[in-house]
């Protein structure tokens, strides 16, 4: 249908995002890096992503190359800052009986019998235009009622809702697909996102992210307790969680040593939560060396031994920085869900563990007492474990994805 | 010491040059579609059944006896639901084992799911089927067994003469297939009662890409690929003349040179099984009499993955098994050798070729040592 002799329009998807954060001079960065993050989603350069007075606006480059709504909606859906989408139509030709046409043809190949209640809403961007917005609308809506016998006028709830944008160029649309929506990305702070081959937390990245956190990650990695694909899985990663940011800085830990050192050094029921307070300390220093105001972690409460609140209690104190913990109310499913929909989840399930089950003790302490476990590490302290951690972060390798 | 040790040869191996310089040669002269009228086409369909008759000739076996595939798994695939497909109106059972390569496993399984009975025999702990367990499974219903010849893993060489002779005499019609991906090349076949017989050519230093199944006259197979006449309608889809070229001169050079390899692998193989001490690090299989190329054993206390990462590390490649396993978390066929679990996770399979020398072998030996003694 795209650009047909009697009614030429175009197919094309115009975006809306959150007002809240575009005070004063931030506005037009923004939107330009709004711009970018909707065209490195699209992908490929056949497209046009384009500000207009206060929405997106995305078109093929090439005019007789028609736009898929489908595959637009489903790129841009989980770009940060969103609020929402629309697959519209574009006219340059803004005359009132044109418009009133191509009102009609495209409400009626939407619901060709014509069976449905409606309502028109037009907004004139351009005030200079010739009609109030009111009158465009009765003018619209009394001809497509007039052509349509089944057609009725409903202004509370009606079936299509046809809206009106008259902007430098005239747009329509029905369906307005609800965005990620959040705030713009990196608009809240940084934060160092502790990040394994896991499900849970890319899934925690991404909900940081879109509250505005710019996002870097920390590995760690135990060669030869766990394999290279391990660490190629988590780059993958990354990577993906890159396409909604943008980019973001990696940094790869290598934790053999220090790991041997609490394996030969802790009673193995405690291990976990040892381990866990060592990669905390880590990876504060990292976040500090990237200017970072919080640790971002997947911890979901009780899913794990080392998710219990005494387990999260003991592990806190190792970090001054807050950690951020997106997932802690999120059941299992819903995890899952998410990381389907963010697409990780096909990598997390790859089948190369990031921690060796070696060290897994079987029955790990699900009540560790703070003021123990701190007086445990204490000790062990000057006894290795902070060269060795010294030299973890030291040796950290800092990657750009 | 060189950087590279190589010792998962069993998984596939490097091309040798003359291999190279065959496949080359194709590409430069008989680039054309072997099945086109012109000569170009004349000439490439030439190399083709240069290297059939080359390989047919090495297996007592005629020129259109060979069926091209693309390598050991296509060609266990064609067989099996090839003959499950032909014959399933003679009967519904299909007879293989425990442990099989995941190329003949699983279309067992995807038959099985078709409403086919299937038995899978048991091995012992050296790996060996019980042929009296195979004869008293053979019935009139039995429309094929499928055996392999050497254990991927453990390196096992069922004795294929007798069980395929001991279906034969209990149900002549039963078919008997044999995978011979690991033993193609590097130990003898005999042919006399099996009908069909897997081969691959990577693991005999050819490209990967090329492989065949021997089809035996009057066995009659569907084909999994349809698509012309090629290969006598056995196999649609433009025969790979520059990968049967390549196969045509590894497979040639493979059995003159058999008698050899097999001494230089066996004095590696020899040199590595010597750590084991019985108690902590032992043989897997049969000790005495498997496959000279593959060396499989458990470092009781260790996991294989662990003791792959770190020999990996200094420049040494073994398998923890097979690996097309390994990728997934699924048992190891070894668990059915009757092992404890500790003995199959911690199994390395070491596998070689004729380039490997005694000298690499002192070198993994005291890598290995080192490993034992630093990996937890």
């Amino acid at each position: 249908m795209n650009n047909s002799n009697e009614l030429p329009y175009t197919k094309v998807v115009l975006v809306k995002y959150g007002e809240i954060a575009l005070r004063g001079n931030n506005r037009s960065a923004f939107e330009n890096r709004l711009c970018g993050a909707i065209n490195k989603s699209l992908g490929g350069t056949s497209y046009s992503v384009t500000k207009e007075q206060g929405r997106i606006l995305i078109q093929k480059k090439e005019i007789d190359d028609e736009l898929d709504y489908d595959y637009v909606v489903k790129r841009v859906k989980l770009v940060m800052g969103i609020v929402g989408i629309c697959p519209a139509i574009k006219t340059e030709n803004q005359d009132i009986e044109h418009l009133r046409e191509l009102a009609l043809l495209y409400i009626k190949q939407i619901a060709p019998k014509g069976e449905f209640s409606f309502k028109v809403e037009s907004k004139r961007s351009d005030k200079r235009y010739p009609i109030k917005s009111n009158e465009v609308s009765a003018l619209i809506g009394e001809h497509i009622f007039e052509s349509m016998e089944n057609a009725s006028v409903r202004m509370k709830n009606p079936d299509i809702l046809l809206k009106l944008e008259l902007r430098t160029d005239a747009y329509m649309y029905i369906d307005t697909i609800k965005g990620v929506g959040g705030l713009p990305y990196g608009s809240t702070g940084r934060g160092m996102l502790l990040l394994s081959g896991g499900i849970d937390s890319p899934v925690a990245g991404f909900m940081a992210a879109k509250r505005g956190v710019l996002i870097n990650c920390a590995y760690f990695h135990s060669p030869p307790y766990t394999s290279e694909r391990a660490f190629i899985k988590v780059q993958d990663l990354a990577k993906r969680l890159s396409d909604f940011t943008g980019g973001l800085t990696f940094y790869k830990v290598n934790f053999t040593d220090v790991q041997l050192f609490l394996y030969e050094n802790v009673l193995h029921k405690r291990l976990t939560i040892l381990l866990k307070r060592a990669m905390l300390i880590i990876s504060e220093r990292l976040a500090k060396r990237e200017y970072c105001d919080c640790l971002i972690t997947g911890d979901s409460l009780g899913q794990v031994a080392s998710q219990t609140l005494a387990a999260i209690r003991a592990q806190s104190s190792a970090a001054t920085l807050p950690i951020i913990r997106p997932l802690a109310g999120m059941d299992k499913i819903e995890i899952i869900n998410l990381a389907e929909q963010i697409e990780t989840y096909e990598i997390s399930i790859r089948p190369y563990e990031d921690c060796c089950t070696i060290f897994v003790d079987k029955h790990p302490e699900t009540q560790p007492k703070q003021d123990i476990i701190e007086s445990i590490e204490r000790q062990l302290w000057d006894k290795g474990l902070s060269d060795l951690i010294d030299a973890a972060v030291v040796g950290a390798e800092r990657i750009l994805v | 010491m060189k950087d590279i040790v190589y010792f998962d040869n069993a998984a596939s191996t490097k091309p040798t040059a003359e291999v190279m310089g065959a496949f080359n040669k194709a590409c430069n002269d008989c680039y054309g579609n072997p099945s086109s009228a012109h000569s170009a086409g004349v000439k490439a369909e030439a190399i083709v059944n240069e290297s059939k008759n080359v390989i047919a000739s090495l297996i007592d076996a005629s020129c259109d006896e060979i069926v091209f595939t693309s390598g050991g798994t296509e060609s266990n695939n064609m067989a099996i639901f090839g003959i499950a497909e032909r014959y399933k109106r003679s009967g519904n059972h299909i007879i293989t084992t425990k442990t099989e390569h995941p190329s003949v496993s699983a279309p067992f399984k995807s038959l099985e799911q078709k409403g086919f009975k299937v038995t899978y025999l048991d091995v012992c702990d050296r790996g060996y089927v019980n042929e009296e367990s195979l004869y008293a499974a053979v019935c009139d219903d039995t429309i094929l067994v499928s055996i392999h010849h050497v254990n991927s893993e453990a390196g096992t060489i069922q004795k294929i003469d007798k069980l395929s002779e001991s279906v034969k005499s209990k149900n002549r019609e039963t078919i008997f297939h044999c995978d011979g991906v690991q033993a193609f090349g590097k130990i003898p076949i005999n042919l006399k009662n099996v009908d069909l017989y897997s081969m691959s050519g990577h693991k005999i230093h050819c490209v990967k890409g090329i492989g065949c199944l021997y089809v035996k006259k009057g066995i009659k197979i569907s084909p999994l690929l349809y698509g012309g006449s090629h290969q006598g309608g056995l196999r649609g889809g433009t025969e790979n003349s520059m990968g049967s070229a390549a196969f045509g001169v590894a497979a040639k050079t493979a059995y003159d040179r058999m008698n050899e390899s097999h001494q230089k692998v066996l004095e590696v193989k020899n040199r590595i099984l010597e750590i084991a001490d019985g108690d902590r690090i032992l043989i897997n299989g049969d000790k005495n009499n498997s496959s000279p190329y593959i060396l499989s054993m458990s470092f009781l206390g260790k996991k294989g993955e662990v003791l792959l990462h770190y020999l990996d590390d200094k420049g040494l490649y073994v398998s923890t098994g097979s690996a097309c396993n390994e990728r997934k978390k699924s048992d190891s066929g070894l668990a059915h050798f009757g092992y404890s679990k500790d003995r199959v996770s911690s199994v390395i399979r070491f596998s070689f070729s004729r380039f490997n020398t005694p000298e690499e072998a002192d070198y993994c030996i005291s890598v290995l040592k080192e490993a034992l003694e630093i990996i937890v």
